[in-house]
């Protein structure tokens, strides 16, 4: 069922033969072990020359074997290779699909693991597993039946081993896991707080706290070691329920086999002959215990896989809608991420051709509007309209169109920076980008990295946040969409910068503009002032009609204005 | 012959072929040649480290359908022509290759093989590298001389095998070192000077035998250990140069008598304690299991013998059955033993399961102390975020791994190696004949292994470069998603890759995977059984085997391949287990703070401190702070000013002991006394010198623990008092259990409101001395402010030390120091400084200029 779901819908009724041809190759298997009952039979007794035909069998299914398993590796790995390239494209047009605010950390090494990780090693499995594998399976069961028409009784000794065989091996490998993800769970909380120790070695060591006897960290080395011993109830089971349970199935079937022998049911030759295909009974589960751990992680891999194709996407609407005078509108809009609220009943109007400033303590929700407009995230409740619209009744091409952002934090592609701006409007002329990149102060980084085709790093680490940032203001003025969302940056400020976001704010005079100001000089700039406190819109209004009337905007303009100035001693 | 074998095996093991060709040859001295090659199938972009070397297929002057070997190292790899030089010893009598290329001339091709260029990577800053070869080993030697940092010390040693040798041109290195030494296999191996070569790092390169003994002697006489020894073998005496020996010299030529060149023996040759290498540390963490685990090891293969042993019974029972003696008299027996062994088995298996397990708790603890109480005696400076991440290798992965080698890959490897050894042992008493043909079987895996390994090398390059870039590219598209989505892009560059890296695994693999099946499928079990059962028929049939004699076959002998091949796949947690052991040594190993002197207390009072004629640095050779002359009287405020680079951060260090200084010496002030820093016990000193940074640590506890850190004792009244001043008791008071509230739980902190908890902090710790690192950009723009206010109150009356990133908010500074790459260029108050031209007025004006 796994499986199924892993491939793309054209290769699944490819499934079927597969199996088919699995059962033949076990059925082979199985005619080549049961082929020495009168094998061996003959061989033994007073006519030798006898064994000759039944060898002729033996050798007959082992090449035939041979045939149709590699011809079931190579069919392995067409369906492997099918899996894997559609599994990419779905995985990607889903995660496209998915909103911004699903990916928190955890979930974004999710997406990376399954990407970079998943997708391959499952490939990998489908070409140097699933045969093996599936045959290991069928084997016991199809030599079981088998020796139900040599040796009634055996045959059904081992009918009844087959499950038991199986589900021992299937429950020691889980105690197994199990006992070990509990010590590396143990062994990574121990690394956690040995880490956090070396981090705080100057704090600590102020401290007089050199020590790890009584801190977190000493308990956490001492919880590790209990459970180091403790996983021992977990592990000792764990191997030793399967290989007991191979002994005691030997054992049975050896006696079974006695019983017949002493009975005169069986001749001695047949009775030897059984013997070996007995122990070939058992070698399959052997292989399975080997390939266990390696089947269990591709079982995980794939889990993941498809859990994170579970995950719900963005609705998006069949039929687009046309924006009409570019204003945005919140209409009590409430947000909650995770079960807490960020936004409370937020209702503003950012007016056509105005810049609109949101102002507030860290923490607030400025951000979150922003990000609200654009549809990283959907609302909770209430309506948030673009250029009179619902942002929901857009096809997200439409959205964008409207809109030129630049973030907080922004990532840039590993590439020139050239390519990093022209992004934002390919079909832009040289002269066009180039103005844009110069306006943004870009040109600057461009000479200290040594020209426009300079790479920017690993997701732009040669820049800095501030330079970063002023890459993503150039995208913004190249695309030059009716509405700017500006998220000012906090830290790594530098003058150029703000050179940057004062000719942002400028070129987008008599554009929308929203902008989330920290510096007094960008305050300055707006229009219009929306102060936001605890995910609500407290104050809005004119900066001089605001400080004026005292309350808690003025409080923060005038420690504000005492920062800038503020002198150590 | 040898020589052909040797290049059908290296291809059969992955390694690939390629014809170069003569573009021009220079002699650089009488006999030493450059030869320009046009190689445009090996040097195609991909990376050619420092020293790469490949093996070249020399014609035998003699005998056309002979070839030699011998290996060069690439010179000048240039990856937009596809051209490469290599550098040919031309000595008479010469040897094939020397031969071949003392007559090549424009047009000439030549063969050429390597599996990987391999990486000139030696241990993490070795005290100095030693370097020694022949002349043939002189062109990766100035290889690895252009690539060293200038101001490492380097000693070269090399052969001058004919006295026109000692004009071959050697690279220039400022801290190089170069002796010459005379010809004869044991010369370089006498050359080696007596010294103290603790943490050196020695590349050797040269005739096979010479080699031997010099590593011989580098590893017995002078202590290094082999892990820190880099050695290659060029060339082999007496084979491909067999010429030699026609013309009637004496293989084993005389050898002048070789003196050690005349180096200057620094101080510690006098030694007493023998030399010591990072690398061993490794070794000593694993020499506490040896015992151990070998005798695990031995109980193992005692416990897969016990499981061998059923059935051989079993195989025994059939004898009797078949010989017709069976009846339940002699049947029981076999049966009990059979019960009894299995029993035995599982119960030994158990014990060894509870025993390692035991060994592997208490060996992972002991480690984990170990690290604990090493990071304890580290200085402060050690604790970069490269070094963090060594910190998180060592006790999460590297911890993991010997774990997982002393609970399974040992039990494994023994039990992987012992099983089809008993086995093989046991079948050939039984049938010599038919126990031999079971590796027929192995040797058609490794001839359908190699077979399809062929070239694999070059594959599996790409492989893990594919893999790399999948990677990144993962990486890039997953963080940049809201951009991605901002310009409606399609992902275009993360579906270029996973493609690109489809397509290369379908490409690479498809042809494989028959082939991989091929070599897998004879040694399963189905080829063993047709094998035993085909020539066991053939020999009872022909009667030199008796019937019974197939039994044992049948029983033990099938799952022989997969037993052996499993063993191979136990040696890699091994390896991986002796890097990681290797590794954590290496830290265990870290120079501490040295606290031999540290013994002086301190009497309270006002403080100040003395920086005389301070220098510093990581390396000898590169000093980050020189000549730093400031004094701190007692209740001033000192700025450091100056531009990124300069060594602000450092030099603000170096009181709290980060680094200890490598010249000169820091004193505290205490009224007419002067003590240095490294006399005072170090707690002492912590709690005399306080540093408030702006990347500010919270402690997993409540925020009462956090701000009463340093003083566990102090009472409510005085932790308010600090919060007050600190302007972050409103906030604490807000919190669901107020000063009780556990950070991170109850509580999140915004970055400005952790800074002023770490404020309320140093209030309580009320260090005499503080290093301040004025935080320019503070988290949170919203309680700039606030923060401002409480550093205000921190400073009070103490003696200050403060990193100042912005100029204006120092210009009150008692004494400001302007730094520049490493020095202290000019000091004074702000308005002596900005009187006179300089470095401040200069950072002043171009900071209003940028703002105008």
């Amino acid at each position: 069922m796994i499986v199924s779901a892993l491939l793309p819908p054209e290769a699944r009724p490819r499934l079927t033969p597969f199996a088919v041809f699995v059962v033949v190759a076990a059925v082979l298997r199985a005619t080549s072990a049961l082929s020495l009952v009168p094998l061996l039979g003959a061989l033994f007794s007073r006519e030798p020359q006898g064994a000759v035909p039944w060898l002729g069998l033996l050798a007959a299914s082992v090449a035939a074997g041979w045939m149709l398993e590699r011809f079931l590796v190579i069919r392995a790995f067409d369906l492997g290779f099918a899996m894997m390239t559609s599994m990419n494209k779905r995985l990607v047009d889903h995660l496209l699909a998915l909103p911004i605010g699903w990916f928190a950390a955890e979930q974004q090494a999710l997406a990376k693991r399954a990407l970079a990780g998943a997708v391959p090693e499952l490939f990998a499995s489908s070409v140097n597993l699933a045969t093996q594998a599936s045959i290991a399976l069928t084997l016991p069961f199809t030599l079981a039946i088998g020796l139900l028409f040599v040796a009634w009784p055996l045959g059904v000794a081992a009918l009844a081993a087959a499950p038991l065989l199986l589900g021992a091996l299937l429950l020691g490998g889980r105690l197994m896991r199990k006992a070990e993800a509990d010590f590396a769970a143990a062994s990574s909380e121990a690394a956690a707080r040995t880490e956090e120790f070396a981090r705080s070695q100057l704090l600590l060591r102020a401290a007089g706290r050199t020590d790890a006897e009584g801190t977190p960290l000493g308990a956490a080395l001492d919880a590790q070691k209990s459970k180091g011993l403790r996983v021992l109830w977990f592990t000792l089971p764990g191997t030793l329920l399967f290989s007991l349970a191979m002994q005691v199935s030997l054992v049975a079937m050896v006696t079974v086999l006695a019983l017949l022998y002493i009975d005169g049911a069986m001749d001695a030759a047949r009775t030897v002959a059984l013997i070996v295909v007995v122990l070939r009974f058992l070698e399959p589960l052997n292989t399975l215990s080997e390939l266990f751990p390696a089947l269990e992680s591709t079982r995980a891999a794939a889990g993941r896989t498809l859990a994170l194709l579970d995950v719900p996407a963005q609705p998006v609407p069949k039929q687009d809608s046309r924006p009409g005078t570019p204003d945005v509108q919140f209409l009590n809009v409430h947000f909650n991420a995770n079960g807490t609220p960020i936004l409370n009943g937020v209702t503003f109007t950012v007016p056509a051709g105005k810049t609109t400033a949101l102002v507030g303590p860290s923490g607030s929700g400025k951000s979150t509007i922003l990000s609200l407009i654009a549809r990283l995230h959907d609302v909770s409740e209430g309506e948030i309209r673009v250029a009179g619209r619902d942002v929901r009744a857009y096809t997200p091409a439409t959205l964008m169109n409207q809109l030129s952002i630049v973030f907080q934090n922004v990532q840039l592609f590993e590439g020139g920076i050239a390519e990093n701006i022209r992004l934002a409007r390919p079909d832009a002329s040289e002269a066009e980008w180039y103005e844009a990149a110069a306006a943004a102060q870009v040109d600057e980084i461009a000479e200290r990295l040594g020209g426009w085709e300079s790479p920017v790093g690993e997701g732009g680490n040669n820049l800095s946040g501030g330079e970063r940032q002023r890459v993503s203001i150039a995208r913004a003025l190249l695309k030059n969409a009716p509405i700017l969302l500006l998220d000012e940056a906090t830290s790594g400020l530098d003058t150029l910068n703000e050179v940057a976001v004062a000719t942002a704010l400028a070129r987008f005079g008599h554009h929308t503009t929203l902008v989330v100001a920290h510096r007094i000089e960008t305050i300055a700039r707006a229009d219009h002032i929306l102060f936001v406190e605890g995910g609500r819109i407290v104050e809005a209004g004119k900066r001089d009609d605001l400080i004026a009337a005292e309350g808690r905007f003025a409080t923060y303009w005038n420690s504000r204005r005492q920062a800038k100035d503020w002198a150590l001693v | 012959m040898g020589a052909r074998f040797q290049r059908t095996m290296m291809k059969a093991l992955g390694a690939t072929d390629h014809v170069m060709t003569v573009i021009s040859a220079t002699n650089l001295t009488l006999g030493f040649r450059r030869i320009r090659f046009s190689a445009p199938t090996m040097i195609d972009g991909r990376e050619t480290p420092t020293a790469s070397y490949v093996r070249l297929w020399a014609p035998d002057p003699e005998d056309p359908a002979k070839v030699h070997q011998r290996g060069y190292t690439l010179v000048d790899p240039d990856a937009a022509t596809g051209e490469v030089s290599f550098d040919f010893v031309l000595h008479e009598p010469m040897g094939p290759a020397s031969a071949w290329a003392a007559a090549a001339k424009p047009g000439d091709t030549i063969n050429a093989s390597y599996y990987m260029f391999q990486k000139f990577e030696p241990p993490e800053n070795p005290e100095g590298y030693l370097l020694m070869g022949d002349p043939a080993a002189i062109p990766a030697i100035n290889g690895i001389l252009s690539v060293l940092p200038s101001e490492v010390a380097v000693i070269v040693i090399l052969q001058a095998q004919l006295p026109g040798d000692r004009d071959i041109p050697v690279t220039f290195h400022p801290g190089a070192q170069v002796f010459w030494t005379g010809d004869g296999t044991g010369a370089l191996a006498a050359a080696v000077p007596a010294r103290d070569w603790s943490n050196w790092y020695a590349w050797v390169a040269a005739e096979h035998a010479a080699i031997k003994e010099l590593r011989a002697t580098l590893n017995r006489v002078h202590g290094f250990p082999l892990a820190d020894i880099r050695h290659t073998a060029y060339w082999m005496r007496g084979k491909a140069m067999r010429l030699r020996k026609e013309t009637g010299r004496d293989e084993t030529e005389t050898t002048a008598p070789v003196t050690a060149p005349a180096l200057p023996q620094p101080a510690e040759t006098l030694q007493k304690t023998p030399p010591r290498w990072r690398s061993q540390g490794g070794q000593e963490l694993l020499a506490s299991l040896r015992w151990k685990l070998r005798a695990a090891g031995v109980l193992q293969a005692v416990i897969s013998l016990m499981q061998l042993a059923p059935l051989v019974l079993l195989a025994e029972l059939g004898r009797r059955l078949l010989a017709g003696e069976a009846n339940s008299e002699t049947l029981t027996p076999l049966i009990f033993w059979t019960l009894g062994l299995f029993g035995g088995a599982a119960l030994l298996s158990t014990v060894l399961m509870v025993w390692l397990h035991a060994v592997d708790a208490r060996f992972g603890h002991d480690l984990r102390r170990s690290v604990v109480a090493k990071l304890a005696r580290l200085p402060l400076g050690w604790f970069t975020d490269r070094n963090a991440a060594s910190v998180h290798q060592a006790v999460q992965e590297d911890a993991g791994r010997l774990h997982y080698m002393v609970t399974h890959a040992v039990p494994d490897v023994v039990a992987g190696i012992v099983t089809p050894l008993a086995v093989i042992t046991y079948l050939f008493t039984v049938d010599a004949a038919l126990a031999g043909l079971l590796f027929l079987p192995l040797l058609a895996f490794v001839g359908l292994f190699a077979h399809m390994m062929r070239g694999v090398a070059d594959k599996l390059v790409e492989y893990a470069d594919w893999t790399k870039r999948a990677n990144a590219a993962a990486s890039a598209f997953i963080e940049a998603l809201p951009v991605v989505r901002v310009f409606g892009g399609n992902a275009d560059a993360v579906r270029k890759v996973l493609n690109g890296q489809a397509a290369f695994l379908n490409g690479w693999q498809r042809p494989m995977a028959g082939r991989k099946v091929a070599a897998q499928l004879a040694i399963q079990p189905p080829a063993f059984l047709l094998l035993i059962t085909a020539a066991g028929c053939w020999r009872i049939l022909s009667g030199a085997m008796l019937p019974a004699d197939l039994l044992p076959f049948l029983f033990l002998g099938t799952a022989f391949g997969t037993q052996i091949t499993a063993v191979m796949y136990g040696f890699v947690p091994m390896r991986e287990a002796r890097q990681a052991a290797n590794r954590i040594g290496t830290l265990l190993e870290a120079p501490e703070l040295d606290r031999s002197r540290s013994l002086r207390a301190l009497s309270p009072g006002s403080l100040g401190l003395r920086f005389q004629k301070v220098g510093f640095g990581y390396r000898p050779r590169k000093p980050v702070l020189q000549d730093i002359d400031l004094i701190l009287a007692p209740g001033t405020l000192t700025a450091l000013v100056g531009p990124s680079g300069a060594g602000k951060s450092t030099l603000a260090g170096l009181p709290g002991r980060f680094h200890d200084v490598t010249e000169g010496a820091i004193r505290l002030v205490a009224g007419e006394t002067e003590i240095d820093i490294r006399d005072i016990n170090p707690q002492v000193l912590q709690r005399t010198v306080g540093f408030v940074f702006q990347d500010v640590r919270l402690i997993k506890g409540t925020l009462r623990e956090n701000i009463a850190l340093s003083r566990p004792d102090a009472s409510q009244a005085e932790i308010e008092a600090a919060a007050c001043a600190a302007h972050i008791h409103q906030r604490i008071t807000e919190a669901p259990r107020g000063y009780d509230s556990i950070v991170g739980e109850d509580i999140q902190l915004s970055g400005g409101e952790a800074q002023r908890l770490s404020i309320a902090r140093a209030l309580i710790a009320d260090p005499p001395i503080l290093v301040l690192d004025e935080a320019t950009a503070f988290a949170d723009p919203e309680s700039e402010h606030l923060v401002q206010q409480a550093l205000g109150a921190l400073i009070g009356k103490r003696t200050v030390l403060v990193v100042a990133h912005r100029l204006h908010t120092v210009v009150h500074a008692d004494r400001i120091a302007v730094m520049d790459r490493g020095r202290i260029v000019q000091q004074g108050t702000h308005a002596a400084l900005m009187a006179e031209p300089g470095l401040y007025r200069d950072l002043w004006q171009a900071g209003e200029r940028k703002t105008s």
